[in-house]
């Protein structure tokens, strides 16, 4: 697990600072203690020469500790390793010891009480180190053990090194505490070697260390108030003071009992030497006196117990100098006195050599008896002068523990007492806000279920966000991290995710605050609209400890935004398209807004008038140039009365000065009910005058038309109810329109019509078709039924809609009969037309017969005349005389000028039957190549000869032919004798025709005779004078004419003539 | 007559243009062995030896046959439809002399087959150069098919 792996928890700057000064002090005190050892420096050792040194393993581990505590918050492992190997290093050194101890526990029992102080003890127990030194290590170690592990095990782990802690720095303390009272109990266990005062100051540190450690694991907090701690540290220093001074005073007293008993045990000792002396004495003298040896026996114990006693005494006063001084005295003259006595029972056994008894010798041991006792009792004089003394300092310490006793437990009681109430306090008033706080976080879980949203927390990396309250979401509301955070899953729109990831991303980042509104996916696979907000939660470090958010569905407003939007855009697009004039003024009458229509009544610009007195620029004057006030404007009178107002035909000015009258439609707006402007709408009533003026006058002209009419005129409504006849109607029906008005028309209606009329007009009216029927009315006049054609055709409107029926009934009585007739008239004339045809045909057929008759049967004998007459010539010609031959010549001359007129009026005939193939002909083609043949047959003829450049007809082209042959040969014939002969042909386009003409500068005419130019056999010259039949213009003529032209000539006689011919115009 | 040796049919009712004819084609010494009959008749029985000609062989085709439109009884054009729908005759060179020139019997003619449409020429001199021209033509210049 990747939290297995990080190390120890982060600890507070100030946590590893302690922790590393303590560590570095431990090092530093254990290096500097090994260095005193080496250098032999007791000040190193001890700090205070006298008191108990720190061992060199003591200081090693120190050392060791120290270098782990240092160590403890490097993160890696290289520093983990070499933290746990110095734990078990100290761990074992401690533990080692302490092992040692119990197993020779007796030893340390037997040793005197004092064996520690002297330095040859010590250096007995250089390798021993102070027991509650060692229970030191080993607790340390443990708590290095402890603070070295992943605070997956935080909860044991803090409670562990809290109880570590608290023991060692306990244990340091104790010894601290024993050093500065002088106490050995706290130094000392079991009286074995003692901690030293520099070991006990580091134990307090590395006890501190390791509760700072255990607080800060177990995530506590200082939460008692200074007051609290003041009462509560003023209390326990009170009791301690108090405790210590009972202690001391307790001692006092013990050491004042010790006293007097010490006292009485001298006294007592000096009376029992007193008592053995008196007795050897009196043996010495009881033995003298009667020499008893029984008597030197006694005297010999007295003399032991004197050794005894005064030996118990020497020890006694082994305390006091000047006792001990004094006793020694006494022992001399206790040694004087007993060589005197020794003495004296020598003389006596000397009696024999001498006297027993000595005067002198009684004197002197008198005065040594009386010299004893003076100093003994000097001895006990003093013994009581120093009881009395003591008794007198130790009644001293007892009054004031008496007096310090209750004073201080009052006082320490009373800071308690305080100091509960203040807990007390605190401790409800923590409840209180512990209440605060769950109503606090009820209310914002019921303010997160009121609200509708989502409420969410998530770590500060931005992942694993959950719901705040995961049961308290509505039914059906998602609380799916899905919605909320652009995660691996989500349901975001594809194309809001971008955004949201870069909103989330960056709010990440930054630690601000984070705000998104997307799309997101329902579980029915709609979206809905979402927004969610995250603001980022510091802790007291300024250190980011989680996100929390909300995530609302915000769908109902997104539509409300979105249906708003529309709306506005449609009232704006209802205003812009609005044709009348809309203008918005604020309170002071100054233009906020127009519309189009309204730019376009006035003429200004949205630019120039907006922001300006509105009135002022378009109302500003009447027509006759009086100026009109603002106060008199109606429309700005809503601005002051708050109602509505109309108007009509209002004149207003446009900007390039031309009047409009307008009605307008002032309406005041409110806002916080307080007029806040006014919306005017003008409506251009000029164009609707317009229409109505015409409108009255198209109505007048239509009555006055209608009633002019000689016919019946009527109007209908859409649904075919009749409610207008011009006056014709009343004067053909004598009817009132009241009583034909509607359908009332049906009274005069024939009767065999009726059903067809109605129907007809039904149908109409149901489909809109125009209506035209034929019926009878009857006169008013003489009750006759007459003929009349009705119709009726719909008016529609601009949609298609019908709005009126106009219809006309006329009178067609005189027409039917009319028609009647003429039916009658055309029945005969076709049967006319027929036998007419009949007849033409045949004549036709006649003539072409005849026709058909004389081109075979007229030419027959012609030919027979002429070729007998050459036979003639041929086989008699010898015997016939010249006459006789001329004679023959004029028979065959004739004959072949009648050969010619058959042909030629053959040819015309021809021409008036032919069947005609009308195509485009090139008539300067054929102009030309018909000119070319013509002169071909002349070939001594010179003529100028001048061709237009003729456009194309449409016609038969072999007739076409023929006009050209005529025409041409015409001008050369009539040229021929003419020096300078010029013929000429040209065109000119004159209204629909194409006119063709030939000139020529030949014989001419005499315009007099133009009529007959072109009738069949008409000439105008003699046969002499220019041979010709008479036919080729009469087919020139017919030839024009079936091709749909005409033909005509000019002349002069002398100057010759031009022949012209018009056809229509053609465009291939 | 041999028959054998007839080169041209001559069919015209008007003995003036037939004479006429003869002469211009004798000028040329064309008309020794010519037919001359009257009608369209006397020309098919004469053509399919019937009538007047029974017996005739008809075998021995003249080369040419001038032909009148304007006849009594039979006239030309239906003349000239019986030459041509008979297999034996379908070939024999026809030519129209008439004084039609409507352009219905030239077209008519042309329809049925005739190899020549000639207008005679009121002109004496132009009618004999007219029939001189076509007898030459058909009489010495063309090859006659093989009937």
């Amino acid at each position: 697990m990747q939290r297995e792996t990080c190390g120890p928890p982060p600890q507070s700057a100030l946590n590893q600072g302690l922790l590393r000064f303590t560590g570095a002090l431990a090092a530093l005190v254990g290096a500097l203690v090994l260095c005193g050892w080496l250098i032999d420096s007791n000040s190193l050792k001890s700090v205070v020469p006298g008191l108990a040194p720190m061992r060199p393993h003591t200081a090693f581990g120190f050392v060791c500790a120290g270098i782990a505590f240092w160590l403890l918050h490097v993160p890696s492992r290289g520093a983990r390793l070499v933290v746990r190997l110095n734990a078990a290093l100290v761990g074992v050194l401690g533990g080692g010891t302490l092992f040692n101890l119990f197993l020779q526990w007796q030893r340390g029992l037997d040793l005197p009480s004092d064996a520690a102080v002297g330095f040859p003890a010590a250096l007995i127990d250089l390798g021993r180190m102070a027991p509650n030194t060692a229970a030191g290590f080993v607790l340390t170690a443990a708590a290095l053990f402890f603070m070295s592990r992943p605070s997956k095990m935080a909860r044991i782990s803090s409670l562990a090194l809290a109880v570590i802690g608290s023991l060692v720095f306990a244990l340091g303390l104790m010894v601290f505490t024993g050093y500065v009272a002088n106490l050995a109990v706290g130094i000392r266990w079991w009286s074995l070697t003692g901690m030293a005062l520099h070991t006990s100051l580091i134990f307090v540190l590395i006890g501190l260390g390791i509760l700072s450690v255990a607080w800060e694991q177990a995530g506590l907090r200082w939460i008692i108030g200074r007051r609290l701690a003041a009462c509560f540290l003023c209390g326990l220093g009170l009791f301690a003071a108090v405790a210590t001074n009972s202690y001391r005073s307790s001692q006092e007293i013990l050491e004042a009992t010790n006293w007097v008993r010490h006292t009485h045990a001298i006294v007592a000792g000096l009376q029992q030497l007193w008592a053995d002396i008196a007795d050897s004495q009196s043996a010495i003298r009881s033995y003298l006196m009667t020499g008893d040896q029984e008597f030197l026996g006694s005297n010999l114990a007295a003399i032991v117990a004197i050794h005894t006693h005064f030996d118990q005494l020497r020890d006694l006063t082994a305390d006091n100098q000047a006792q001990h001084a004094r006793l020694e005295a006494a022992g001399v003259l206790v040694v004087e006195w007993m060589e005197l006595d020794r003495q004296r029972v020598e003389a006596l056994a000397g009696v024999m050599t001498g006297t027993p008894f000595n005067p002198l010798a009684e004197k002197n041991d008198r005065m040594l008896v009386d010299q004893i006792r003076t100093v003994l009792d000097e001895v006990e004089k003093e013994e009581y002068a120093l009881l009395a003394q003591r008794e007198e300092r130790s009644t001293a310490v007892v009054r004031k523990a008496f007096a310090v006793l209750p004073i201080g437990t009052l006082l320490g009681l009373a800071f308690l007492c305080s100091g509960l109430f203040l807990l007390n306090r605190e401790v409800i008033r923590r409840q209180q806000s512990t209440e605060a706080l769950l109503n606090s976080e009820q209310r914002l879980r019921s303010l997160v279920v009121a609200s509708s949203q989502v409420a969410w927390i998530s770590p500060p990396e931005g992942h694993d966000a959950r719901p705040l309250f995961p049961d308290a979401a509505a039914p059906g509301a998602g609380q799916e991290v899905e919605r909320y955070i652009p995660g691996e899953k989500t349901a975001i729109h594809p194309e809001d995710l971008r955004a949201v990831q870069a909103a989330w991303k960056h709010a990440l980042q930054s630690a601000t605050p984070y705000f998104a509104e997307y799309r997101a996916r329902e579980a029915d696979g709609t979206y809905r609209d979402y927004a969610t907000r995250a603001v980022p939660v510091f802790n007291p470090e300024g250190r980011l400890s989680e996100w929390v958010g909300a995530c609302s569905d915000i769908t109902g407003r997104k539509q409300a935004e979105r249906e708003n939007r529309l709306l506005n855009a449609e009232m704006q697009q209802i205003v812009t398209s609005a044709g009348d004039g809309i203008v918005r003024l604020d309170t002071d009458g100054h233009l906020l807004f127009l519309n189009p229509a309204a730019v376009t009544m006035f003429g200004w610009e949205p630019d120039e008038i907006v922001g300006c007195a509105f009135h002022e620029k378009v109302h500003s004057h009447h027509t006759d140039g009086t100026p009109y006030p603002r106060e008199e404007c109606p429309a700005l009178a809503a601005l002051t009365d708050a109602r509505v107002h109309r108007g009509a035909d209002e004149l207003y000015w446009k900007k390039d000065g031309t009047p409009v009258v307008l009605d307008f439609i002032s309406t005041p707006l409110f806002e916080e009910q307080e007029v806040s402007g006014v919306v005017i709408l003008y409506h251009d009533t000029t164009e609707r005058k317009k229409a109505e003026e015409a409108l009255r006058a198209s109505e007048k002209n239509f009555r006055e038309l209608a009633d002019a009419m000689p016919q019946i005129v009527w109007a209908a409504k859409p649904d075919g109810f009749l409610d207008y006849y011009n006056n014709r109607w009343f004067a053909y029906t004598a009817l009132s329109l009241e009583q034909t008005v509607g359908w009332g028309w049906e009274m005069v209606l024939h009767p065999d019509d009726l059903q067809n009329c109605i129907d007809k007009w039904t149908t109409a009216c149901r489909t809109g078709t125009p209506y035209e029927i034929e019926y009878r009315f009857k006169r008013g006049a003489d009750g006759s039924y007459r003929w009349h054609l009705g119709r009726a055709l719909p008016v529609r409107d601009a949609e298609g809609t019908i709005v009126r029926w106009f219809g006309t009934s006329t009178d067609i009585e005189d027409q039917k009969r009319a028609e009647a007739q003429i039916r009658e008239l055309n029945e005969t004339l076709e049967l006319r037309v027929t036998e007419r045809t009949a007849q033409l045909e045949r004549a036709v057929k006649e003539l072409e017969a005849f026709s058909y008759s004389v081109s075979h049967d007229l030419r027959a004998p012609l030919r027979a005349i002429d070729g007998y007459s050459r036979m003639v010539m041929e086989d008699y010609g010898a015997i016939i005389e010249s006459e006789g031959a001329r004679l023959l010549g004029v028979i065959r001359s004739e004959t072949q000028r009648m050969g010619q007129l058959i042909d030629d009026l053959l040819s015309f005939s021809r021409v008036g039957r032919q069947q005609m193939q009308s195509t485009t002909v090139d008539m300067h083609g054929l102009a030309r190549s018909v000119f070319a043949e013509l002169l071909g047959r002349e070939p001594t003829r010179s003529v100028h000869f001048t061709l237009g450049e003729l456009p194309p007809a449409c016609g038969e082209a072999g007739m076409l032919r023929l006009v050209w042959t005529n025409l041409f040969s015409n001008a050369l014939k009539f040229t021929n004798q003419v020096a300078d002969a010029r013929i000429e042909a040209g065109w000119r386009l004159e209204k629909d025709e194409q006119i063709y003409h030939i000139r020529d500068n030949g014989a001419g005419f005499d315009m007099r005779y133009e009529g007959k130019l072109f009738g069949v056999f008409q000439r105008l010259h003699g046969e002499a004078q220019f041979e010709g039949t008479g036919v080729g213009l009469a087919l020139v003529q017919r030839i024009i004419h079936r091709h749909g032209g005409r033909v005509w000539a000019e002349g002069k006689v002398n100057e010759g003539a031009t022949f012209y011919f018009a056809l229509p115009i053609f465009n291939p | 007559m041999n028959s054998s040796l007839i080169q041209i049919l001559l069919v015209e009712d008007n003995p003036r243009d037939a004479e006429l004819t003869l002469r211009a084609l004798r000028k040329r010494n064309l008309a020794n062995n010519v037919v001359h009959v009257d009608d369209g008749q006397e020309a098919l029985d004469f053509l399919f030896g019937a009538g007047a000609y029974a017996g005739r062989d008809v075998t021995a085709w003249p080369k040419l046959v001038l032909l009148d439109l304007k006849l009594p009884k039979i006239d030309g054009i239906e003349v000239l439809r019986q030459i041509r729908a008979n297999p034996a005759t379908r070939l024999l060179p026809v030519v129209v002399m008439t004084s039609s020139r409507e352009d219905r019997d030239v077209v008519e003619a042309y329809n049925l087959g005739v190899n020549s449409y000639i207008v005679k020429p009121v002109e004496f001199e132009n009618f004999c150069e007219a029939v001189s021209t076509v007898g030459c033509y058909w009489l010495l210049l063309n090859q006659p098919p093989i009937l």
